[in-house]
């Protein structure tokens, strides 16, 4: 074999196919006998000593290809690399994708989709959550006993008593109408936290019945809450100072230092006395007929713990 | 979402691992294979039976102690045809081996590892490889059957819609797979490989020459002139061993042909694993295995002629990797690099 004579000349596919085909007619060989030899088929024997390299494509095959023929030929194995290494056809094979498949990109966001749905879709619920909390004052209590109290108190029109702005439409709105019942008492809601310093509605004039006034002699605390459980005042008053409530009936009153204090309701002074009780002073004012009627409170409710 | 294991995953890159029976492979990804070493572990027991244990040594190191260690120092392999035979040791092996290939010793180093796990392995086995890994060390474990990572080494255009035969001869198992389309289509793997080899090469000794070998000597008769076909080259190998009659060191002189004769036993087993593989291919795939051939990786491959042999029996054309030892760790090392862009298509299930 002269080996020697062909290494001047660059080494590619093409060039090692001819030499190929010179060594096999050298050694007497047709394409049949090597196919048979190298367990090939023949197209690949053919494609071999054209240097085509389209159909068999990936380079470990042709390599192995190759370096069996040249084995079989006693030629020098590495030609098979110097030529494969000339040639840039064929390249290192990809993995993936599949061939016509959809390759599956399982990127970080992907991954983590759903996890990262929940989170955001949980802070927007929560931030809706909160900003309704900020943005409606009594939500936690949409059902309110004041409509159905203003409802439920048996006061007749002829019995009204004209002094709180509070109760005058409560009568006149229809009873199924709750809502009715709520715009109203929710229109009125300003007039009750308005109280100190107290200023007379213009029809409270004529009729100062509906009023409690409180003297005090000595310094005192005074909570007035309405027939709502509502705070109308909670204050302490400086002695020697007056203090006029306009309210409805019934509403709750509780006084410290009672003995320092004296109470006019509808004009009418009454005594503190049998309310008192260590030195404060709790007492329910509600309607009887066409006046007021202090009560004692039960112990019981707000105060009773 | 971004936790403390992603934390400490940025101070440790990824791994690739060819637990292998005889040899065991790193790749480090960006890096290539990093780590070669014997799979054996030399365990220290001090203070008699029952007392504390520590790794002596672990690799070739320990492997220079197989069968020349005193009572105290007990060496072990600790895989057995393909899978862990030993759980403690793979871990401690493991660790060792981790630890090697990441120098960094401020973080304790959580890489994501890749093991190959041969095809046969069952469900039991791969769950020992995976907490094995885990309890090594390890931020996540991913498996790949092995013939699927030879083919990826080799250089197999797998994701191609064609039938592609790879069979890898390890040191425990023979793997035979028919990959196409990212997937393997046939599978079958025999419990042979090149330890069986040795145990017939030390078989043979014993009964023709009546000496006795150890295992280090009949794997250095099979690199020397091991060989599968007929060859007209004969090659010789003087080795020495006990006489079992008169228990004394005697030299003999090992050929070839007799290699033939002492390895016909276990290479027939793979080679009818082979054929069975063809014979359970889908008919489209054959003809796509016939047309390209076989290819042949794992250290088994180096064994001189084995390509000529299957070659006749199965009567199609094979070729022998590049570098078939290194093979399976390097498609690991190529698929693992791909777990971030594609899904777990190429990985095994538990």
């Amino acid at each position: 074999m002269s080996h020697a004579a062909h290494s001047d000349i660059a080494l590619d596919l093409a060039e090692l196919g001819q030499r190929l085909r010179r060594a096999r007619n050298t050694a007497g060989l047709t394409p049949e006998e090597v196919a048979q030899r190298l367990h090939l088929p023949l197209a690949t024997v053919g494609d071999l000593e054209a240097g085509r390299s389209e159909r068999i494509g990936t380079p470990i095959y042709l390599k192995g290809f190759l370096k069996s023929y040249l084995k079989l030929l006693e030629l020098p194995e590495d030609w098979a690399e110097q030529a494969l290494a000339a040639t840039s056809v064929v390249q290192t094979p990809p993995i993936m994708p599949a061939a016509g498949a959809v390759a599956r990109r399982v990127s970080w966001m992907e991954r983590y989709k759903w996890a990262a749905t929940y989170v955001v879709g949980t802070a927007l619920v929560l931030t809706g959550v909160q900003w309704l909390v900020s943005n409606t004052p009594q939500l936690g209590f949409p059902e309110s006993p004041r409509p159905a109290a203003s409802v439920a108190v048996p006061v007749p029109p002829a019995a009204q008593l004209q002094v709180a702005p509070l109760v005058a439409p409560a009568p006149e709105a229809p009873a199924t109408s709750s809502v009715a019942v709520d715009e109203a008492t929710a229109d009125e809601a300003p007039v009750m936290a308005s109280l100190s310093p107290f200023r007379l509605p213009a029809d409270a004039d004529a009729e100062p019945g509906g009023l409690l006034e409180l003297e005090f002699e000595q310094a005192s605390w005074v909570e007035v809450r309405d027939r709502n459980g509502e705070r109308l005042a909670f204050q302490t008053v400086p002695a020697g100072e007056k203090r006029t409530f306009s309210v409805g009936a019934p509403f709750s009153v509780l006084i410290g230092n009672a003995r320092g204090v004296r109470a006019v309701a509808q004009g009418k002074r009454f005594d503190l006395e049998p309310y008192v009780r260590g030195n404060v002073a709790r007492f329910v004012i509600a309607t009887e007929g066409q006046g007021w009627a202090p009560s004692a409170v039960e112990r019981e409710g707000r105060n009773g713990g | 979402m971004f936790g403390f294991k992603q934390l400490r995953g940025l101070f440790s890159t990824d791994l690739s691992i060819d637990l292998g029976t005889a040899n065991t492979l790193v790749y480090v990804r960006g890096q290539g294979i990093v780590l070669n070493e014997p799979s054996v572990v030399s365990i220290r027991q001090d203070r008699g039976p029952g007392g504390p244990r520590s790794v002596a040594a672990v690799g070739a190191e320990a492997k220079r102690m197989l069968g020349r260690t005193p009572g105290n120092i007990m060496t072990v392999r600790p895989l057995k045809d393909g899978v862990i035979a030993d759980f403690t040791m793979t871990e401690a092996m493991l660790q060792h081996f981790i630890r090697k290939v990441h120098p960094n010793r401020l973080f304790r180093p959580s890489p994501r590892v890749l093991v190959c796990v041969p095809c046969g392995s069952t469900q039991v086995e791969r769950r020992a490889i995976r907490d094995s890994a885990e309890a090594a060390g390890a931020r996540d474990v991913f498996l790949i059957e092995e013939p699927m990572a030879a083919a990826i080494g080799a250089g197999i255009p797998i994701h191609e819609a064609r039938g592609a035969m790879v069979i890898d001869i390890g040191g425990g198992t023979s793997e035979v797979a028919v990959i196409s389309l990212n997937g393997i289509v046939y599978s079958n793997s025999a419990r042979i490989g090149g330890d069986k080899f040795d145990e017939s090469i030390i078989n043979y000794v014993r009964r023709n020459h009546g000496t006795l070998i150890g295992e280090a000597t009949a794997e250095r008769i099979k690199i020397e002139v091991g060989c599968a076909y007929p060859s007209s080259e004969v090659r010789e190998l003087e080795v020495s061993g006990r006489n079992l009659a008169e228990g004394v060191p005697r030299n003999i002189t090992i050929n070839s042909n007799e290699m033939l004769e002492a390895l016909h036993e276990p290479l027939s087993g793979i080679c009818s694993a082979v054929k069975i593989a063809l014979e359970q291919t889908p008919p489209e795939l054959c003809s796509d295995v016939a047309e390209r051939g076989i290819v042949l990786t794992g250290g088994g491959a180096l064994l001189r002629d084995i390509d000529k042999l299957i070659s006749e029996v199965t009567g199609l054309h094979v070729h022998i990797a590049d570098d078939p030892l290194t093979c399976v760790a390097r498609g690991g090392g190529r698929a693992l690099e791909l777990i971030d862009e594609h899904g777990p298509d190429l990985f095994a299930n538990d």
